[in-house]
């Protein structure tokens, strides 16, 4: 008889059926990828094979699912700031349940602030600049690890971790450093490693910039595939993280009138870069911004999405984050409006409140979008995440 | 066998592991890509088309569902939401949705795929490893050492 009849009175579940959900990857990967981190922790408990399929899977939680958003003390006295966390979730892919519902570093009588949020993990710095100290933290499992201080000689810009579980389990912290010489100045990595727990130097000159170049900035540099990308005086460049090796990069508008002043970042292994729209190309007078995105082999960037709103509001809207989805569809925008946080999907040109949370009205602090991460899930740790809070 | 209605509707006959056969019209039975495709290689002319992984209990969910989701593609979305979720509740148990599951595995019916999984995965999110385990027969085969181990490092999300 086939398995799974009909003719069991009590509907045992059929042989098949069993080695199917238990053994055969496909199906159960389509079940793992839809559960929160915390059950997939509890769930490599279950058996071997389990426990390797949550290792290697490539989940839904690659995807950000939602945004912390730091509050300003206006109070002197009151400690620390505050995170909440904002669902990105506007299609119920996932168990609603938030990962945590907010961040709040109470004991740290300096204030502890939320520099990265790479794949499930954050990078947080002490904010008394004198000590430097930085904080690998996962704030599924509360558990931390103090990284020392930087030897902060010159000019360095904010670091970024470069973690991928599925690469590796450790993680680089990775900070451009700028050096001033006669006339000149040179820009270097510094790197931190989880292997060594320890900074150095990359020998590897990035660029050199003659001084006085005062409108050359930095951008944020955006961490991709093990190497770091950003843009300077229209330039780009791509530091290879492991080999310690640098590529130009190329960003559109070779005359360097335009370079991504609105938005530079990444989402599902893509760089995504957003200029203001160019009037002289869109017709119906409804572009706010154009949406960039690099292919996948880095050599060309192609116009991918635009975002229509009423023309007057361009001053009112500013861009967040750019969202790849795994289904192309659901790719989003998000957009701060007036302090109300929204996505904006490109293919329906659909806004969504996100942000329900009210602002405190207690007159002692406020929420500053301009200081929100996105926040990723993923059902991995670094092991040398070993300290639980309240910090020491 | 290959017949049409009045409403020049192309028909197609669909048969279960165990013998059912079910004739529905082909652009419903299209939405599993595997159906397509083997109509596409012409397998359906020959007449029914046997579906040897999945019982005729199955199928007829199946059929009920791909129904359902090909009228309606000018619905309001809401309305098919609602009857997906009626849908997975008349399924009943993780017995019943585990074979509806694997018949949309290998009918590949995305739409399917993803509802039954998504209605597993709540149901097994605040589970013990115990209770997944009894749920689908697997078997624990870690050693008393590897098990004090892999529960120790994830001992985070027992918490």
């Amino acid at each position: 008889m086939q398995s799974g009849g009909t003719t069991l009175q009590q509907p045992l579940i059929s042989e098949s059926a069993a080695e199917i959900v238990g053994y055969n990857e496909d199906v159960l990967s389509q079940i793992l990828s839809r559960l929160p981190v915390k059950s997939l922790g509890k769930f490599r408990c279950v058996s071997k094979n389990w426990n390797s399929l949550i290792s290697h899977l490539r989940p839904r939680v690659y995807s950000p699912c939602g945004l912390l958003v730091r509050s300003v003390k206006l109070d002197e006295h009151e400690d620390g700031y505050k995170y909440e966390y904002v669902s990105l979730d506007t299609h119920n892919h996932r168990n609603e349940e938030a990962p945590f519902s907010n961040l709040t570093f109470v004991h740290d009588r300096l204030s502890i602030d939320v520099v990265r949020s790479t794949n499930g993990l954050l990078l947080l710095r002490s904010t008394n600049y004198n000590e430097g100290y930085y904080y690998v933290y996962s704030p599924i499992t509360k558990q931390y690890r103090k990284c020392p201080p930087v030897d902060e000689d010159s000019s360095f810009f904010d670091p970024f971790l470069v973690y991928d579980p599925l690469i590796s389990p450790s993680y680089k912290i990775v900070g451009i450093r700028k050096c001033y010489l006669t006339g000149k100045s040179e820009y270097k990595a510094v790197i931190y490693s989880s292997q060594t727990g320890s900074w150095r130097v990359s020998n590897t000159l990035i660029t050199t910039l003659i001084r006085g170049l005062t409108m050359c900035q930095f951008q944020d540099p955006v961490p991709l595939n093990g190497a770091v990308y950003f843009i300077t005086c229209c330039r780009g460049y791509c530091f290879d993280v492991g080999k310690e090796q640098v590529k130009e990069f190329i960003v559109p508008g070779d005359s360097g009138h335009i370079y991504f002043d609105k938005y530079f970042g990444e989402s599902r292994g893509r760089l995504y870069g957003v200029v203001s729209a160019d009037p002289r190309t869109d017709a119906t007078g409804r572009v706010l911004f154009d949406v960039y995105e690099m292919g996948i082999d880095c050599t060309q960037w192609s116009l991918k999405y635009k975002i229509e709103g009423d023309l007057y509001s361009i001053f009112c809207v500013r861009v967040m984050f750019v969202v790849r989805e795994e289904n192309e569809d659901d790719s989003f925008a998000v957009l701060d409006v007036y302090d109300i946080i929204y996505s904006y999907n490109f293919k329906n040109k659909k806004f969504t409140e996100l942000s329900e949370f009210s602002f405190p009205e207690d007159g002692k602090s406020c929420f500053n979008l301009c200081r929100a991460h996105l926040y990723t899930e993923v059902p991995a740790f670094p092991q040398d995440l070993t300290k639980v809070l309240p910090f020491d | 066998m290959s017949i049409t209605t009045e409403n020049n509707e192309k028909m197609i006959t669909l048969m279960s592991s165990d013998g059912e056969e079910f004739v529905v019209e082909e652009a419903v039975a299209a939405q599993s890509q595997t159906i397509k495709h083997l109509i596409e290689d012409g397998c359906s002319t020959e007449g029914s088309i046997p579906l040897p992984n999945v019982t005729g209990r199955v199928l007829s969910e199946v059929i009920q569902y791909c129904k359902k989701h090909s009228s309606s593609d000018d619905k309001e979305e809401k309305e098919l939401e609602a009857w997906d979720a009626e849908f997975v509740k008349a399924a009943d148990d993780h017995v019943a949705l585990t074979d509806l599951m694997m018949a949309a595995n290998f009918l590949d019916i995305k739409g399917l795929l993803d509802l039954v999984a998504q209605t597993l995965a709540n149901m097994i999110t605040g589970k013990s490893p115990e209770e997944v385990r009894r749920m689908w027969n697997i078997k624990n085969d870690f050693t008393p050492e590897e098990a004090e181990k892999v529960r120790k490092e994830n001992q985070w999300a027992f918490e």
